[in-house]
C-alpha cells in the first residue's frame, strides 16, 4: 500500500509548480481511492482483532467493530495450546508446526528446482526447449481439483499416503511450474553473455550459476520464495485431502477448530486461531516485500 | 608457424547457412579484424573460434593443436564481449582474476597478477568497486584485463566499442592497438566499422552474407578491394561506382562511361577485358579533384553540379548525382564552393578500378603493376 503512494508521488511531483483544480482534484481522488481501499482490507482486520482480545461477555453485548473494553489474551492462549479440536484439547499449535514441516521443504525444494529450470531453459539452451516450457508452464493453469484422485492415487504407489511427505511432493510438483516461469522469464533478462564470459573463463555449468547468476537473483528468489510460501502455507484443499489425522496442517486444523459444535460458539477463540493460522504469511510479505524493489542487475552490461 | 588456422569452417542453423567454408589462417602476432554489415557471420566466426559455438563442418587449429571440439578454457583464449558482460556481483578485481579463480591459483599468487594486468590497464583504483559503479569506457578496460589476466594465446574481441561514445572509442582504438604492439599477442576482433579494422588490423577479412570477400592486408583491400561490395564497404565516404563499358577505340580498347570515354587505364590488364563488356568504374572520392588536373597525368575532367555539400573540417564533402548514381568528390577542407554552382573536377584515373558489372568481381590489373598480395582470396564473391 505504502509503496503505490510513494509512486503516485513520484509522478506528480515535477508537476507542483503550476497546480491546477483538475490536478489537485485528481490526486485528491488518487488517494481517496488508496484509502477507500486500505480500509476494505483493515476493518475486517481490525475487527478481527478486536473480537480476539473480548471475552465472550462483551462480544455477546457488544458492537463487532467497537474495540475491547477488556483485553484479554485468554482466547489466545486457548486457540493456541488448549482448544478442542475434535477429539483432543491443545490447540493449533501441532497443526502449526507441521504447515511448517510442509512448508519448509517443499518452498526450498519448488524454489530450488524453478532457478534451475530457469537456469537451463535460457542459459543452455536445448532443442525443444521452448516445448518443455511451454509443458511446465501447462501446470498453472490446471485446477487444483483435477489433480485429487490421480495424485492420491500415486502418493498411494509410492507409499506417501497421509503423511506429511506426501503433501511436500505435492506442493514441489505444483510449484515447479511457477517458479520455473519465475526463474525463466527472470534469466531471459540476464545478457547470455555473462554465462559465455563464465564458460571462457572456465567456469562450469554449477560453477557458472553459483558465482554468476545466484548472486544477481535474490530479486526473483523472494519472489519465489514469497509465493510460494504464502500459497503452500494458504492451502486447505490439498492438505485435507492428502495429510490425515496428525499430519493435517494448520488451515485444516483451524477449519476444525471453528466447526468443532460442542457448547456456545467462542468467537474470540475463532478469530484469535485465524490470525495465528494468517500471522506468517503476513509477516513474510512485511519482511521480505522490501527485496521486491530491490534491482540487483544494474552494471552488469552497459549502463 | 600459423597461430590461429580457421579451416573450411561452415555453420548452419537448421536450413540457414551462415558461414561457407571460411578458411582463413594468421600468424603469431597478427591482428584479424573480421569486417562486415550485421548478419555476414563474423560474430559467430568469433564464437566458433571461442568454441561457444560448434562449427558444422570444418576445423579450428590454435597454436597448431586441433581445437574443434575442445571447451573454451581448453583452448587457450581469451574473449572480450560487446556488453563486457562483466559478472554484476562481484568486485573488479574477483571479475579480473575470476579465470585464475576458477583456474585453481592460489589467492597471493592473483591478486599479484590481477594488480599487475591492472597497473597496465591503469584501473588499479577501480579494483575494489563493483561494475555497476563504473562508467563505460572504466567498464571496458576492466573486460579487457579480465582477458589480459590469462595471458592466451589468441585474445578475441566481439565489437568491443561499440557501446562507447565516438571520442572514447577513438582513443581505445589507440589504446588497444598500443597494447597489442607491446604484448605481440595474435588478436581477433570483430566489428562492423570499417573505420576501426583499417586502423588496427594486419589482416583484414571482409565478409558478407557467411562469405570471406576478401582477406588480406588493410592497403591491399582498400587499394585493390576483390569486388564492388569491398570497395564500397570499406571507405568513408564510400567509393564511387559508375556504370561503364568497355569499346573499341582506335588502337585499342576504352572505357566508355557517362558521356566520356577514356582509354582503359595502363595499370588494367588488357587481356582481362573485352571489347563490349559492361563493367563498373569504381573512383575513390579523394581521387576526385576539383579544377584541371596537371597535363601528362591521366585524368577524367569532367563539369556537374554540386548537389549537397558537407563540409567535415579536414575535408568538404561534394555530393553530386550522376544520373540515378551518386558521386562524392572529397576536397579539401578549405575547397571554395557552393551547392547548386557547376564545378569543373579531375578525377585522377591512374588509382581508377574496373569491375565486371555481371559478377561484380574486379578486373585484373597488368602483371607486374599487381603488388604482391599472396593472401589475397576472393571465395564466393557474389556482388
Amino acid at each position: 500500500m505504502s509503496v503505490a503512494a510513494a509512486d503516485v508521488g513520484a509522478i506528480s511531483a515535477p508537476a507542483k509548480a503550476n497546480k491546477t483544480f483538475g490536478k489537485r482534484f485528481g490526486r485528491f481522488a488518487v488517494y481517496a481511492c488508496l484509502v477507500l481501499a486500505a480500509l476494505v482490507f483493515l476493518i475486517p482486520f481490525a475487527s478481527m482483532v478486536f473480537t480476539s482480545l473480548k471475552d465472550m461477555d462483551e462480544i455477546r453485548a457488544g458492537n463487532l467493530l467497537a474495540p475491547p473494553q477488556l483485553i484479554t489474551f485468554e482466547p489466545w492462549i486457548k486457540a493456541w495450546s488448549e482448544a478442542c479440536i475434535s477429539v483432543r484439547c491443545d490447540g493449533l499449535s501441532g497443526y502449526f508446526l507441521n504447515t511448517i514441516l510442509i512448508v519448509v521443504p517443499a518452498v526450498l525444494i519448488s524454489v530450488g528446482l524453478g532457478a534451475l529450470n530457469g537456469y537451463v531453459l535460457t542459459m543452455h539452451r536445448f532443442p525443444g526447449a521452448d516445448w518443455v516450457f511451454g509443458a511446465m508452464l501447462f501446470g498453472c493453469f490446471i485446477p487444483f481439483q483435477i489433480v485429487l484422485i490421480p495424485m492420491a492415487r500415486m502418493l498411494g504407489l509410492m507409499g506417501l499416503s497421509g503423511s506429511i511427505a506426501g503433501v511436500v511432493f505435492v506442493h514441489v510438483v505444483y510449484g515447479i511450474s511457477f517458479t520455473t516461469l519465475f526463474f525463466r522469464n527472470y534469466y531471459q533478462s540476464v545478457p547470455r553473455e555473462l554465462v559465455k564470459a563464465a564458460n571462457v573463463d572456465g567456469a562450469g555449468f554449477w560453477q557458472t550459476y553459483w558465482h554468476v547468476l545466484l548472486p544477481i537473483s535474490w530479486p526473483i528468489i523472494t519472489v519465489s520464495v514469497i509465493w510460494q510460501f504464502t500459497s503452500i502455507w494458504n492451502d486447505f484443499l490439498f492438505g485435507v485431502s492428502f495429510a490425515s489425522g496428525d499430519n493435517q496442517p494448520v488451515t485444516v486444523g483451524l477449519n476444525n477448530l471453528v466447526n468443532t459444535s460442542t457448547g456456545a460458539k467462542e468467537y474470540n477463540v475463532d478469530m484469535a486461531g485465524a490470525i495465528i493460522s494468517a500471522f506468517p504469511t503476513l509477516f513474510v510479505y512485511v519482511v521480505a516485500g522490501r527485496f521486491f524493489l530491490r534491482g540487483l542487475m544494474s552494471g552488469a552490461v552497459k549502463g | 608457424m600459423s597461430d590461429l588456422a580457421i579451416d573450411h569452417i561452415s555453420k548452419s542453423f537448421g536450413a540457414t547457412d551462415v558461414l561457407h567454408r571460411i578458411d582463413l589462417t594468421i600468424d603469431r602476432g597478427d591482428f584479424l579484424v573480421l569486417v562486415g554489415p550485421s548478419g555476414c557471420g563474423k560474430s559467430t566466426l568469433l564464437s566458433i573460434v571461442a568454441g561457444l559455438e560448434q562449427p558444422t563442418s570444418g576445423r579450428i587449429l590454435i597454436g597448431g593443436n586441433d581445437v574443434t571440439t575442445a571447451e573454451p578454457k581448453e583452448r587457450d583464449i581469451a574473449m572480450v564481449f560487446q556488453s563486457y558482460a562483466l559478472y554484476p556481483s562481484m568486485t573488479v578485481e574477483r571479475n579480473i582474476g575470476f579465470s585464475l579463480e576458477m583456474a585453481g591459483v592460489a589467492k597471493d599468487k592473483r591478486k599479484a597478477r590481477v594488480r599487475e594486468v591492472a597497473e597496465l590497464l591503469k584501473i588499479e583504483q577501480l579494483l575494489p568497486r563493483r561494475p555497476s559503479q563504473l562508467s563505460g569506457g572504466q567498464r571496458q578496460r576492466v573486460a579487457m584485463g579480465r582477458a589480459l589476466v590469462r595471458e592466451p594465446e589468441v585474445f578475441l574481441f566481439d565489437e568491443p566499442l561499440s557501446n562507447l561514445d565516438a571520442k572514447l572509442r577513438v582513443d581505445m582504438r589507440v589504446e588497444i592497438k598500443r597494447l597489442h604492439q607491446r604484448l605481440g599477442t595474435t588478436i581477433v576482433y570483430v566489428t562492423h566499422d570499417q573505420i576501426e579494422a583499417m586502423t588496427m588490423a594486419t589482416k583484414i577479412a571482409v565478409m558478407k552474407d557467411g562469405f570471406v570477400q576478401q582477406f588480406g592486408a588493410p592497403k591491399d583491400v582498400y587499394d585493390r578491394p576483390a569486388n564492388v561490395f569491398v570497395a564500397t564497404f570499406m571507405g568513408s565516404p564510400p567509393m564511387n561506382i559508375l556504370p561503364a563499358e568497355i569499346v573499341e577505340a582506335r588502337g585499342g580498347l576504352a572505357v566508355r562511361f557517362e558521356k566520356d570515354e577514356i582509354a582503359v587505364p595502363a595499370h588494367i590488364d588488357l587481356d582481362a577485358v573485352h571489347a563490349g563488356q559492361k563493367t563498373f568504374l569504381g573512383l575513390r572520392p579523394e581521387a576526385v579533384h576539383l579544377g584541371q588536373l596537371p597535363s601528362g597525368s591521366l585524368a577524367w575532367t569532367f563539369d556537374h553540379t554540386v548537389d549537397v555539400i558537407e563540409p567535415t573540417g579536414p575535408s568538404t564533402l561534394a555530393l553530386m548525382e550522376f544520373g540515378e548514381d551518386e558521386f562524392i568528390a572529397s576536397l579539401p577542407g578549405d575547397a571554395d564552393i557552393v551547392a547548386g554552382e557547376s564545378y569543373t573536377f579531375a578525377a585522377d584515373l591512374s588509382k581508377a578500378l574496373l569491375f565486371d558489372r555481371e559478377t561484380g568481381n574486379r578486373i585484373a590489373h597488368r602483371p607486374g603493376t599487381e603488388a604482391p598480395a599472396p593472401t589475397l582470396s576472393v571465395v564466393g564473391a557474389k556482388g
